[in-house]
């Protein structure tokens, strides 16, 4: 009896420290984020505050202009706002290589007719060849052993 | 009497079946904000991102329209990011999401707060109490389990505080962190996203802010249904 309650308590000590340990997961240092990002802010007001005004058109010897890339990083913009979209892979091959799976797949993650029609269409053109090419292979096995009578 | 008593459980009928018909529910189809990113690389180098962001679920696209570095809009459209400068199509190409899987989206259902993994192939697997937090581990579906690990929400007072993803190995690689919500027209919506990514070079930070929410805008048409030009 006293070893289970041990390791009952012992189980309940470890999901504490472990629910402790991805509550601090999400704690923001404000201040580090701050020194971190004095010059970005710093150009951010500078542009608001001259609306319109493009990178091309400042001094390129301003101080807040050091380090900076001259284009944006779009694969960085868009992956903070992805959900869970279907790993990225295009609707039709999910259908075409997952089949009915695949469909489940886009219908809950996407949410979308249209991409759970692509899918659908993935789907049946490769079991429409996969079932062609099957019936081909039976004829022609069929054709060969006919012909050896 | 037994007339009257009927009557009554008519009416009682009706009210039963017919009034959740008439329940007031709105719909949320669009919406638009003013919108910087700040990226910090492992290199030193950094970048600065800046203009407004307009989605609208019924035309599926989401269009950037972006004021700096430079003047460009770009519009994504199923998987397919499009980049127009002066009026010409600059680039097209493949990317890894759909508008309607984006928080844009999840905000407009009212469903950010489990950053839409309801309806995705991850399942909720444990749920703990830290604090004012509640977290919830989700797991992928053994299919998938071999290329994405678990993910962590973190929610406080119901509303979504970050998000951490994790690789097969157990290795973090990804947390967002969700804060300062805006409120407009019922809809809620982070004014700041603070992404740390975990690299083998080290981390970096992004910093999304946003602003001037509107919500269900009726104008700008053209706007929210951006006509990409040929190339």
């Amino acid at each position: 009896m006293k070893k289970v309650l041990f390791t009952a308590l012992l189980a309940l000590s470890f999901n504490l420290c472990n629910a402790t340990e991805n509550a601090d997961l999400f704690k923001v240092d404000d201040q580090e984020i701050n020194a971190e990002f004095a010059q970005l802010n710093e150009l951010e007001q500078f542009v608001e505050a001259n609306e319109g005004l493009t990178l091309s058109e400042i001094n390129a010897n301003n101080p807040l202009l050091q380090n900076l890339n001259n284009s944006s990083d779009i694969l960085g913009v868009l992956s903070t706002l992805r959900g869970e979209p279907p790993l990225g892979i295009p609707s039709f091959a999910w259908g075409a290589c997952f089949g009915v799976v695949g469909i489940a797949i886009v219908y809950f993650v996407a949410d979308d007719r249209e991409e759970t029609k692509k899918a659908l269409t993935g789907c049946v053109i490769v079991e429409g060849a996969l079932l062609l090419l099957y019936v081909v292979v039976w004829v022609v096995i069929l054709g060969t052993g006919f012909g050896a009578f | 009497m037994i007339k009257q008593k009927l009557h009554s459980f008519f009416l009682l009928l009706v009210f039963y079946f017919v009034l959740p018909n008439f329940s007031i529910g709105q719909h949320f189809f669009r919406m638009r904000a003013d919108f910087s990113i700040k990226e910090k690389f492992n290199d030193g180098k950094m970048s600065l991102t800046m203009g407004s962001v307009l989605y609208d679920r019924t035309f599926k696209k989401l269009v950037y329209h972006v004021t700096f570095p430079e003047k460009e809009d770009w519009v994504i459209v199923d998987t397919v990011f499009n980049r127009i400068a002066k009026g010409k199509l600059v680039t097209r190409q493949t990317v890894p999401m759909l508008p309607s899987s984006t928080i844009f989206e999840f905000a407009l259902q009212n469903n950010l707060n489990n950053f839409g993994l309801e309806k995705s192939y991850y399942t909720l697997s444990k749920v703990e109490k830290s604090g004012d937090m509640v977290l919830t581990t989700w797991l992928p579906d053994k299919r998938m389990a071999k290329v994405t690990g678990k993910i962590i929400v973190s929610k406080k007072d119901g509303r979504l505080v970050g998000v951490a993803f994790y690789t097969p190995k157990n290795e973090l690689v990804k947390k967002q962190i969700f804060k300062g919500y805006l409120k407009v027209s019922g809809i809620e919506f982070p004014s700041e996203i603070i992404e740390t990514l975990y690299k083998l070079g080290g981390k970096e930070t992004k910093i999304s802010t946003f602003k001037n929410l509107r919500i269900n805008e009726l104008k700008d048409d053209t706007l929210y249904n951006f006509s990409i030009p040929a190339k």
